[in-house]
């Protein structure tokens, strides 16, 4: 069996798995003809990413079965370190050699550079479907929340998300002092709220940092779904595909 | 800042010592040590520890490595010489000194201290038995925990008393390093008073990261089972419960 897909930008390619990287050091693609996906969770099993990509993402792609590819990510990203833009990314992958083909053609299609890399066995996890609902959900700009987590990181290690019918708030507090971060409704920050109560629960900053900054590379938008005390859902809409992520609450005395 | 006279730091001082205290000296001095390899600080605020074994540690005002130490067991030597306070701290073999000359004395105290806690990595037997409470399948599938530190008679109490998957009665042993002949008596002796009060013989487990070779003898002979469960994969357990899992089918 075997798996072909050829993606127009490599650089792309490289800014999906720094967001799958953001949660994950290792993980494993599930590809068929449909596409491919992956659901992984940090080694604290406070964060799961839930990435998928459908194969009309590609300009070419061949997929005959179903195949498990597990790669070490962050390998797998330095080797993608210097892709120039305009390069094009060939994943080519072969059952029999467990060994994944990256290509590398630059925009005249005069260079070619080919990258052979070693996959990992695949250990049959407990397949993890998450299965939650959500009370409230508001689309925000990414980077606005990039910026108010920034700004929270300097008091503490805990952040306090709150959306309400009227607004978001990001809030925290530490030896220091205390900063919150408001977006009304009828701001610029935000483009919708469906909230019908108000609904909280603190997070790690650490966590949330990493995800946040990745997915607002992929995404100027992105929508956080909250239920109070439960885990919160933020998806970073990309084309033709899916990264969402799910992170754990901290709750007091836990 | 005001201090101690030498004289009277250098009488504490031995006083401490030799009354198995744990001394803590903060002040100016230079430290120099000889033995395997060499090394001179020269004169700065630090703070010297002797330790109720003998242990000597320098620390600097940062940092969290002792800037230099001898291990316990060292021969202290307090002395006052002109206006210096010098403090050697000896070991024959291999021979080392560690001399500390402290020019002035900001503070000296001694304590006598307790601390006989169990220092634990990973999980001490009270979170491995929360962590198979958490997930009884630790044990085995089927298997329903229903009480802890349940009395056992006069013997004393036991860890975990619960049923299997066929309405057995089970109890539960746990250790955090590998069990020896003397925690399988233990078990039985807890069994023996549950079997006089609930007129049926309990299944009997054992659990820890390994077994004695003496006492795996002993396992069989009393119909004691062994079940493997290291404090590492039961700190794991404990962690995940805080994460995700709870919220995921």
């Amino acid at each position: 069996m075997s798996f072909r897909m050829k993606l127009p930008s490599a650089d792309y390619f490289s800014d999906l798995l720094k967001a799958i990287n953001a949660v994950a050091d290792e993980g494993t693609f599930k590809v068929s003809a449909d596409g491919m996906r992956l659901v992984a969770m940090d080694p604290a099993h406070i964060s799961l990413v839930d990435f998928e990509l459908s194969s009309s993402a590609a300009e070419e792609y061949e997929c005959s079965g179903e195949l498990q590819i597990t790669v070490n990510i962050s390998e797998l990203l330095k080797l993608l370190k210097y892709v120039k833009s305009g390069e094009s990314l060939t994943l080519s992958y072969s059952e029999g050699e467990r060994k994944l083909d990256l290509i590398i053609i630059d925009a005249t299609g005069s260079k070619q550079r080919i990258f052979t890399f070693n996959t990992l066995e695949t250990v049959e996890a407990r397949s993890v479907t998450p299965k939650l609902t959500f009370d409230a959900k508001a689309r925000i700009s990414s980077a606005a929340v990039k910026d108010a987590i920034r700004d929270c990181k300097a008091l503490s290690d805990y952040v306090k998300i709150t959306i309400s019918p009227d607004e978001v708030i990001l809030f925290a507090k530490g030896e220091l002092g205390g900063a919150q971060i408001k977006f009304s409704r009828h701001g610029a920050a935000i483009y919708e709220i469906v909230a019908n109560k108000e609904v909280w629960a603190h997070f790690s900053i650490n966590y949330l940092e990493k995800i946040v900054k990745a997915g607002s590379a992929l995404s100027d938008e992105m929508t956080m779904e909250l239920t109070t005390n439960k885990p919160i859902k933020l998806g970073f809409p990309i084309p033709s595909g899916r990264l969402e992520y799910l992170v754990a609450p901290r709750i007091e005395g836990a | 800042m005001a201090g101690l006279r030498l004289e009277e730091a250098a009488e504490k001082l031995r006083e401490g010592i030799r009354s198995g205290s744990l001394v803590v000296l903060v002040g100016l001095m230079e430290v120099s040590y000889e033995g395997r390899a060499s090394s001179s600080l020269g004169e700065g605020d630090r703070l010297l520890i002797i330790k109720q074994d003998g242990s000597v540690l320098v620390h600097r005002p940062t940092g969290y490595e002792p800037v230099n130490w001898q291990p316990p067991g060292s021969m202290i030597d307090v002395a006052v010489r002109g206006n210096e306070l010098i403090i050697e701290a000896r070991r024959l073999s291999p021979e080392e000194i560690l001399r500390i000359t402290v020019k002035n004395v900001y503070s000296l105290e001694a304590y006598r201290l307790e601390d006989s806690a169990e220092f634990a990595m990973y999980a001490t037997e009270e979170e491995m038995k929360r962590a198979i409470i958490l997930e009884p399948s630790l044990i085995e599938e089927g298997f329903k925990p229903i009480e802890d530190e349940r009395r056992a008679g006069r013997a004393g109490f036991v860890d975990i008393f619960g049923v299997d998957s066929s309405g057995n009665i089970v109890v539960i042993e746990i250790k955090r390093r590998n069990a020896t002949s003397e925690d399988v008596k233990q078990l039985v002796s807890y069994v023996r008073e549950i079997e006089k009060e609930l007129g049926r013989r309990p299944r009997m487990i054992l659990v820890a990261p390994g077994v004695q070779r003496s006492a795996s003898k002993m396992l069989a002979a009393h119909g004691v089972e062994f079940r493997c469960l290291s404090p590492k994969k039961c700190h794991e357990v404990l962690r995940r419960g805080r994460g995700l899992d709870r919220f995921l089918s």
